[in-house]
């Protein structure tokens, strides 16, 4: 859209007099990056918001994103709800992530609950995976050691992997294993050298202990003493980071332990072997893969790691430095990862303007594979080419034929693709890729041309009706698979 | 409804054929493997980590202290052996030591009575990691020294003889790395009912040849990296759905009729696979390799040690109901003696509980089960059950039998064809668990 060399910037946080600075172009966002920006930082855009976002700088625009409160916003739940009432849970997120206030928040909140799965396959119980969802919206975005506090005393998780049943004398090592191993460190480093040893398993899962709540006399999560394994460990024992005493996390009143046995602050000490801070580049290679390309070349990892490091582990800070970094608006970045199907779904009907049936929208992310509050386990949904495996395919043909084809509630969504007068199948169809900030091959193009000139022409509803099938075919399309 | 599928499905066709690309026709498929009586192969894996010691229990203590371990490490996870009356099966071959299956295994017990299980006991790699995803990776791949392979050990040996057809349906939506193959396609099918092209719900929509044609010849232009990964997947979608619309699922008489998700389903859907092939000598699917997953083996709490309704004992229970359906349904349409199933689970768990009462769990261990279920297996137990006496550094079994040594012989004894080719660090003694 925009051309390349030097562009006059808007008066904006960059050129607040509006003087006229001359800034480099690659400040600027153009059409093809603000599309990127708000389908990587969100779920989708329609065009209008897309050309609207277009021009500013790229600071202002992630600015703009993360200038969000954080809430603790969740649908009215009975305290007990039954899995019946999942469908409302569901639907009740679905929606808030088409808002755009909360597109970068609700990214993130999708993404923690991928980091930190629970589900209903262990939980049966509503109330405790709505009041985690409402945790990751209010920390998400903030001091990564205060998330990484409430997730370990959160009653969905200590459920899910048992950390309620971890205490003093009966040391289960369910939770403590899966912090290191997926949640906070890797097992290895880049060297592939261990990260911790199954001792540190132990030592970490007795350090975890006593966490738990009583459903009727105490609901809200504490620390009882007498479950607590207040004994001396070892924790990462022989290395320089090597913490001892009587660790833990917080005391019966409440209190965190002191950094020096406190054995969340361990983890963040944690360095490999070449003395980098391990989970600062495990966080940061886990949400360049959601953000942006499934690798990240090693230099950009220590860059965005020492800043995230620096910021006192922000997660926000983090984000702004991703998001606009030249690499992050890279030609492999804008086309090297497939969508997940939350995102397929979401930009598809963003960038239409359908109305969406929120409820038979879950439905659909199950056939996709990815049925929110139902992650296939403790390491999160698998993400790349497995996305697109047949069946998964499959789903997202099925709801890009019922999105293009809703004209009545029939099928659940209301769509009414623009038909205007004078309009030739070569203006429709190029009309139809920049409603969708699609660009697809030459020959792609004409076959879709061609599709639409095919057939006896005549009265308006046919030419709705080759409209809709176009839009079917273009939410189909290898292309709109990826971004 | 139907036939405005039906329309879309002939313009796919017809599009590929002027397109001149390669359409996949009856004719072709007859020539290539999976033929009416080559070897099917099923994998099943139990995910989580399935325990060893709460499936085929020690009676006694013959040989080694195993019932007297198995009794103070674990006290609350202890199947008495009044209940154990009846499902006794053959003696540790290593030690002596008597055995038996769990109480709700009486499916599975009487299918090992016909000679047709073999059970490998200790099974897993010395030096397994109690990771999840470490350790099955080393199942996926078939080697224990790389976490990034992209081959899986039957991918491979579906590659040595690829001829641009697909041999593989993976019953987890998502394909299974063991099937993953660098040049050969495998499905991800979560299930055949539902494998089918979208009907137009409006029925003004009379374009269904003419967008079907479109999607086939814009699938089939030249792409590069991922875009072409997902256009090969929408080109075998496009192709299977015909093909899947002709099998029926249900209704002939399955003795898993009634399971209407989860492994009896995969398992009843791939039996009608199979009988489709069986009654179209002509037009067989090629389909050779199946693998399906029942999750839920992770037990580190509330394992259970009796009751049906819960825990390990729950999914053991639904395991042998549906492994015996699908035993009877093959036997019943003649083609028990082609399939061949292997259960595995990346690892066994730790032999000492982790709490007591109700509340009793195990934490991730090592030394776990392999089972292969068939007419064509050598029943009877393999390997040896690891001594509860003398358990490694964390509480673990020590692993008493490479699964290669499973592989090796699955694939050269069922599948004829080169372990050494297949599996890394190849050769491997086989373990004789498949009849020449």
């Amino acid at each position: 859209m925009l051309a390349g060399g030097p562009v006059v910037a808007r008066p904006g946080p960059l050129d607040p007099g509006g003087q006229g600075i001359l800034l480099p172009a690659a400040d600027l966002l153009g059409e093809r990056d603000a599309w990127h920006l708000l389908r990587r930082a969100g779920f989708g855009a329609s065009a209008r918001e897309v050309a609207k976002l277009a021009g500013s700088s790229r600071a202002a625009a992630v600015d703009a994103l993360l200038a969000v409160k954080p809430s603790a916003a969740r649908p009215a739940l009975a305290f007990d709800a039954a899995l019946e009432a999942l469908d409302d849970l569901q639907a009740w997120w679905l929606r808030r992530m088409a808002s755009p206030r909360y597109r970068l928040q609700e990214k993130m909140v999708l993404f923690w609950h991928d980091h930190f799965p629970s589900g209903v396959a262990v939980i049966n119980r509503l109330d405790a995976l709505a009041e985690q969802n409402a945790m990751f919206r209010f920390h998400g975005l903030g001091p990564l050691r205060e998330l990484l506090h409430q997730v370990t005393r959160n009653r969905a998780m200590l459920e899910y992997l048992d950390g309620r049943r971890n205490r003093a004398g009966a040391v289960n090592e369910n939770y403590a294993r899966e912090l290191m191993e997926l949640f906070s460190l890797g097992p290895r480093d880049e060297a592939g050298s261990d990260n911790y040893s199954q001792t540190d398993v132990g030592m970490l899962a007795r350090a975890l202990t006593g966490f738990t709540w009583d459903d009727v006399a105490r609901p809200s999560v504490y620390l009882a003493e007498w479950r607590f394994d207040a004994l001396d460990k070892v924790l990462f024992s022989g290395h320089p980071f090597q913490q001892d005493g009587p660790l833990g996390v917080e005391g019966p009143d409440g209190a965190l332990f002191p950094p020096e046995t406190n054995v969340l602050d361990a983890l963040f000490s944690h360095r490999d072997t070449l003395g980098r801070p391990t989970l600062a580049r495990f966080l940061v290679r886990k949400l360049w893969a959601w953000f942006a390309t499934p690798d990240c070349d090693d230099d950009l990892v220590t860059e965005l790691a020492s800043g995230f490091v620096a910021s006192g582990y922000r997660v926000s800070e983090l984000l702004r430095s991703l998001l606009t970094h030249d690499s992050f608006y890279s030609e492999e970045a804008r086309s090297s990862t497939p969508k997940t199907p939350v995102d397929f779904a979401l930009q598809a009907l963003l960038a239409l303007r359908a109305k969406p049936n929120w409820s038979t929208l879950s439905f659909s992310l199950r056939g996709m594979g990815m049925y929110l509050f139902d992650p296939p386990g403790v390491e999160g949904w698998s993400h790349g080419a497995a996305w697109l495996a047949t069946s998964r395919y499959l789903g997202r043909m099925e709801l890009a034929q019922r999105i293009a084809s809703g004209r009545t509630s029939r099928t659940g969504f209301k769509f009414r693709p623009k038909l205007t007068a004078g309009a030739t199948p070569t203006s429709l169809v190029d009309g139809a890729l920049a409603q969708l900030g699609l660009e697809v091959s030459a020959a792609t193009r004409q076959q879709l041309i061609d599709y639409l000139s095919g057939g006896e022409f005549g009265s308006e509803s046919w030419y709705e009706m080759k409209l809709r099938g176009l839009f079917a075919l273009l939410l189909s399309l290898p292309e709109f698979q990826v971004h | 409804m139907r036939l405005t599928r039906r329309r879309f499905l002939e313009g796919a066709t017809a599009s590929a054929l002027l397109a001149g690309t390669h359409v996949l026709g009856f004719a072709s498929r007859a020539s290539a493997a999976g033929g009416a009586d080559s070897p099917i192969l099923v994998l099943v894996n139990l995910a989580g980590g399935n325990d060893l010691l709460g499936t085929v229990i020690p009676l006694d203590d013959v040989g080694a202290p195993q019932r007297s371990r198995y009794q103070s490490l674990r006290p609350d996870l202890v199947v008495p052996l009044a209940d154990l009356a009846g499902l006794s099966i053959d003696a540790d071959p290593l030690r002596g030591t008597g055995l038996a299956l769990h109480p709700t295994l009486t499916g599975l017990h009487q299918l090992y009575g016909e000679g047709r299980v073999a059970l490998v006991l200790g099974a897993g790699l010395a030096g397994n990691s109690l990771s999840h995803f470490e350790a099955e990776k080393a199942w996926f791949f078939g080697r224990p020294d790389v976490l990034t392979e992209p081959i899986g050990w039957i991918g491979r040996q579906l590659d040595l003889a690829a001829d641009g057809l697909p041999h593989a349906v993976s019953f987890q939506s998502e394909v299974n790395p063991s099937l993953q193959a660098a040049f050969a396609d495998a499905l991800g099918v979560s299930s055949i009912e539902r494998f089918e092209l979208p009907d137009d719900p409006l029925w003004e929509w009379r374009d269904g040849l003419e967008r079907g044609a479109a999607l086939r010849a814009i699938l089939a232009e030249p792409r590069g990296g991922i875009g072409e990964t997902i256009a090969r997947s929408g080109r075998l979608l496009l192709e299977q759905a015909d093909f899947f619309g002709s099998v029926e699922a249900l209704g002939w008489g399955s003795q898993l009729e009634g399971e209407s998700f989860g492994l009896g389903r995969d398992l009843r859907e791939i039996a009608s696979i199979v009988r489709h092939d069986l009654a179209n000598p002509g037009a067989p699917s090629g389909f050779g390799f199946y693998h399906a997953r029942m999750g839920g083996f992770d037990t580190h709490s509330r394992q259970g040690a009796i009751d049906p309704s819960s825990g390990q004992p729950k999914l053991l229970s639904d395991l042998s109901r549906c492994l015996l359906g699908f035993q009877r349904d093959l036997e019943a349409i003649g083609a028990s003696g082609r399939v061949v199933t292997l259960v595995y689970s990346e690892f066994g768990r730790r032999v000492a509980q982790n709490a007591s009462g109700a509340e009793a769990g195990t934490d991730h261990g090592a030394g776990g089960l392999l089972l292969l279920l068939g007419d064509r297996v050598v029943g009877g137990v393999h390997g040896a059950m690891p001594r509860l006496d003398d358990l490694d550094a964390t509480g673990n079994l020590k692993v008493s039998t490479d699964f290669r040594t499973v592989y090796a012989a699955v694939i050269d004894d069922l599948l004829g064809g080169d372990h050494s080719a297949v599996l890394p660090g190849a050769p491997f003694d086989k373990l004789p668990v498949i009849q020449a």
